[in-house]
């Protein structure tokens, strides 16, 4: 018995050695993704087989809030594994910007987009965006106008009915913080103060947003348009409202709806910088952007001319929320200072 | 003492204090000091006076699911060794599953089954739909509930480990006396108090260091701040202080737990006994203990279980997942496995190094093992980053995953040194000290005196740690290197954009790959000592 126990520990650490030491002479890209696996994957498999560059990728999880990987780039600073980091939203990336974590990279195709989906200094680029919406129970809401602006939130009417996920995290705290950029402390903590005295839930995550309007637990909720296609396909009886356009409240409005790129960056002194561009540049290709819109995540194309997702109405169509990255993030701190003054109260 | 046992010792000391430091001293140490010369900030957007007030929620919330989870961990665990009815591996196998289940998918699947509009309520309003909710639990008692429902099989298997080495002759010894209630609780108590005391030790800090659950349930607690401060604002040097006053509370634990172990324990010297009492002393039929059994393992895994299983749409997609996942599961099991090893083994000489008092270390080596189960493991991780992820080493160590067994062997440590404690400490040293005096080997003496008598903790403590190591999410995430994935991570990417239907195939097949050999091996008794002496 001794013997055989021994054997299993002898082959189990060949293997892991063998596993671990194995190198190939196969060029490749070591990729950071806080992106969804399965949205993700299927690109890294079309890049592989046309670029002929083998892509090692490391995932993040919604169970750490998709923060552990912005916290391995960090801890790696001073001897970089990653070449490259995908992330799924643009908060932790202009972060990681401030921390002197990214490098300048001037994509071919990055020029096409408008101004505000990339970086002034060519740390990062946007492509690939999710709306922040409203996702409506149409069970629960029958013969109802639905609400179809932010202000709903706080309208006494819908009282205890609606859920928004976490602002700590992900891209609440985002669009929080843009809001918090866009009116002031004053008006946003207003805002936050009406939120609270009309009872909105506060979820972990949008996932549970979408779930919890899904089974009727709650009436409306914010959240993404990914989290919300995904409720659609699950055949919930749901309804997705693109907030703050004016032709749907029928008056003037200067909010929109917020958009949120994914966002590619390459990291300072990384250890496969060719394969790295070479990578960045596949990513903002149209024909990768398109492959996204068509994918589970029903990505929005920021490339002009690229077919968007087909349940979706194209960026053009969109009033859109104006938004200043730099100010963003200098302000999710004090925002999350607003947030957890009125929550705690 | 033979000059060769003298020397066997010291190497034995020297080793485990130098593969101690390399593993866990120095890296913590790395960090603190790069921490403290680059930017060493104090925690972001919090209040002494907040700080405080979550503090003492977070103690009383933790200090009650303590409590309960021993209650019904113990009392089960002295059910199941006084005695005895049949198919008894069967039940203590079914009262363990929830262990094997990962405490987000615990908590995520009793949220859904007590849920206001999902679950027991769901099917109540189609049976009476006047009735609206039955079940509406505050989020304090659903996190407690949760959290206890989770916690309770480790003090289950510690108990069990104890109950199984007392030594009946104690309790014949009470019949003599005409206070044998009294003697008898008096007795019980000096040798259980060493168990109760690890079990609540263990429980007390796995529940206060939990997010996931006080997460789901929106509650603020403190580990819901010490996450905050490493996840939305990035600042590891606040989480390290807010670290400090619950490495001070542990300290504090540990001392009295220290104080109490030092008093002469009950030495079990000739082994195990199982006890089968009298019908007097215990009036009650084997069938009604089934039946007990059988109605509480409906409500704490049953219910839990059948919601798990009747999520899922389609039973073939468990194979096509296994398909599709096998290289994780390959790779978390052997992974598991490695670490498991080494946490067993490293415990095994650290602790019989702290218990010999092979060096004046021993004190040390517990706060510092205290501080590790104290820290959040995201900043184990990054200290292993900060200390591994070095030019001038070679890419094996971190790049390829190397350390990533050690990583996690030294995350559970802690709770393996605390465990084999306990056991060593009812080990008398009289036959070792013969044995020594014999001429006999010192490695040899170990072999046949002590770790027979390791043999049911030894067990316990591979358990818990493969189970733990196999579920661990946090460090893989960090120390995983490119191109390798394991199966928590894969699970826990899929609970955000997998259909329920699929998360739950996932998770029983987590729970199957995970439960199954685990099974075998036990029901085996494929273990190095099989005999007690």
């Amino acid at each position: 018995m001794k013997t055989i126990l021994l054997k299993s520990i002898s082959l189990s650490l060949i293997v892991i050695f063998l596993v671990t030491s194995c190198d190939s002479k196969i060029p490749q890209v070591i990729i950071y993704t806080s992106v969804d696996r399965h949205i993700s994957e299927p690109v890294f498999k079309h890049f592989e087989q046309t670029r002929n560059i083998k892509v090692k990728a490391v995932y993040d999880t919604e169970a750490n809030k998709t923060t552990g990987l912005v916290n391995r780039l960090i801890a790696e600073q001073h001897q970089p594994r990653a070449d490259v980091f995908w992330n799924s939203e643009i908060g932790r990336t202009l972060m990681l910007k401030e921390r002197q974590v990214l490098d300048i990279y001037k994509a071919p195709d990055a020029k096409l987009r408008r101004s505000n989906f990339r970086d002034s200094e060519h740390k990062w680029t946007g492509l690939a965006a999710r709306a922040r919406v409203i996702i409506v129970n149409t069970k629960r809401i029958q013969g109802l106008d639905f609400p179809a602006h932010l202000d709903a939130f706080t309208d006494p009417v819908w009282r205890g009915q609606a859920a928004i996920a976490n602002p700590h995290f992900g891209t609440t705290g985002t669009h929080f913080t843009a809001l918090y950029s866009l009116w002031g402390k004053k008006r946003f903590n207003l805002w936050l103060n009406a939120l609270k005295n009309n009872q909105v839930a506060i979820l972990p995550g949008n996932a549970q947003v979408k779930n919890k309007v899904s089974t009727g637990e709650y009436a409306f909720g914010l959240t993404d348009t990914d989290d919300a296609l995904a409720a659609l396909a699950e055949g919930a009886p749901v309804k997705i409202i693109f907030p703050d356009q004016e032709h749907l409240i029928k008056e003037k409005n200067d909010l929109g709806t917020f958009l949120i790129p994914n966002t590619i960056a390459m990291i300072k002194n990384a250890p496969h910088p060719e394969a790295a561009r070479v990578f960045i540049d596949f990513l903002l290709a149209p024909q990768t952007e398109a492959l996204l819109a068509a994918g589970p995540g029903g990505q929005i194309p920021l490339s002009p001319n690229v077919q968007g997702p087909a349940n979706l109405p194209p960026i053009s169509e969109l009033k859109l929320t104006p938004v200043d990255y730099p100010l963003l993030a200098q302000n999710l701190e004090a925002m999350l200072a607003s947030f957890r003054a009125v929550w705690s109260d | 003492m033979s000059a060769i046992s003298f020397d066997s010792r010291r190497i034995l000391s020297f080793g485990s204090i130098l593969a101690f430091t390399v593993l866990a001293v120095l890296p913590i140490l790395f960090l603190v000091v790069s921490l403290y010369l680059d930017h060493f900030s104090t925690p972001t957007n919090i209040s002494f006076d907040a700080l405080q007030s979550l503090y003492l929620n977070s103690l009383f919330f933790s200090s009650g699911v303590t409590f309960y989870s021993l209650l019904l961990g113990g009392g089960l665990a002295w059910l199941f060794s006084r005695v005895t009815f049949h198919y008894q591996f069967f039940w203590l196998g079914l009262f363990c599953l929830p262990v094997f289940i990962p405490i987000n998918i615990l908590a995520n699947n009793w949220s859904s089954l007590l849920g206001q509009h999902t679950g027991l309520n769901y099917m109540i309003s189609l049976w009476r739909p006047e009735i609206k909710t039955l079940f509406n639990f505050s989020p304090w008692i659903s996190a407690s509930w949760v959290q206890i429902m989770s916690f309770y099989p480790i003090s289950l298997l510690i108990f069990f480990a104890g109950f199984q080495r007392w030594d009946q002759r104690w309790s014949e010894a009470c019949y003599f006396s005409s206070h044998y209630r009294m003697l008898h609780f008096i007795l019980s108590w000096r040798y259980y108090r060493h168990y109760i005391g690890i079990s609540a030790l263990l429980i007390f800090f796995f529940s206060f260091s939990d997010f996931a659950v006080a997460d789901l349930f929106q509650l603020h607690v403190y580990a819901t701040e010490i996450f905050l401060q490493l996840s939305a604002y990035n600042n590891l040097s606040g989480a390290i202080i807010l670290s400090l006053p619950v490495l001070l509370t542990g300290a504090v634990c540990l001392f009295f737990l220290y104080q109490s172990l030092e008093q002469i324990p009950l030495s079990n010297e000739s082994g195990v006994s199982r006890p089968v009492l009298s019908k007097k002393l215990f009036p009650i039929q084997e069938f009604m203990i089934q039946i007990f059994f059988l109605s509480l393992i409906i409500v704490i895994v049953g219910m839990p279980l059948t919601n798990l299983l009747i999520t899922i749409d389609n039973w073939g997609d468990l194979l096509n997942m296994l398909q599709l996942i096998w290289q994780d599961i390959l790779l978390s099991f052997i992974i598991s496995f490695v670490a498991t090893l080494i946490c067993v083994l490293l415990a095994l000489v650290l602790s019989y190094n702290i218990h010999r008092k092979l060096n004046a270390l021993g004190l040390w080596t517990r706060l510092v093992l205290l501080f590790i189960f104290i820290l959040p493991s995201s900043i184990i991780g990054v200290a292993y980053i900060n200390f591994w992820n070095q030019p001038y080493l070679p890419d094996l160590f971190y790049q390829q995953g190397l350390i990533l067994p050690f990583a996690l062997a030294l995350l559970f440590l802690p709770i393996a040194v605390e465990l084999m404690l306990l056991q060593l400490k009812k080990i008398p040293i009289a036959e070792e000290q013969a044995a020594h005096l014999s001429g006999i080997p010192f490695y040899t003496a170990l072999r046949i005196i002590v770790l027979p008598r390791l043999n049911s903790i030894i067990k316990i403590v591979f358990l818990l740690c493969f189970i733990f190591c196999f579920n661990e999410l946090t460090i893989s995430l960090l120390i995983t290197p490119p191109g390798f994935s394991s199966l928590p991570v894969r699970l826990f990417s899929m609970v955000h954009y997998g259909s329920q239907s699929l998360v739950a195939t996932l998770s029983v097949l987590q729970l199957l790959i995970l439960a199954t050999p685990i099974f075998l091996l036990y029901h085996y008794n494929f273990f190095l000592f099989k005999k007690n002496i």
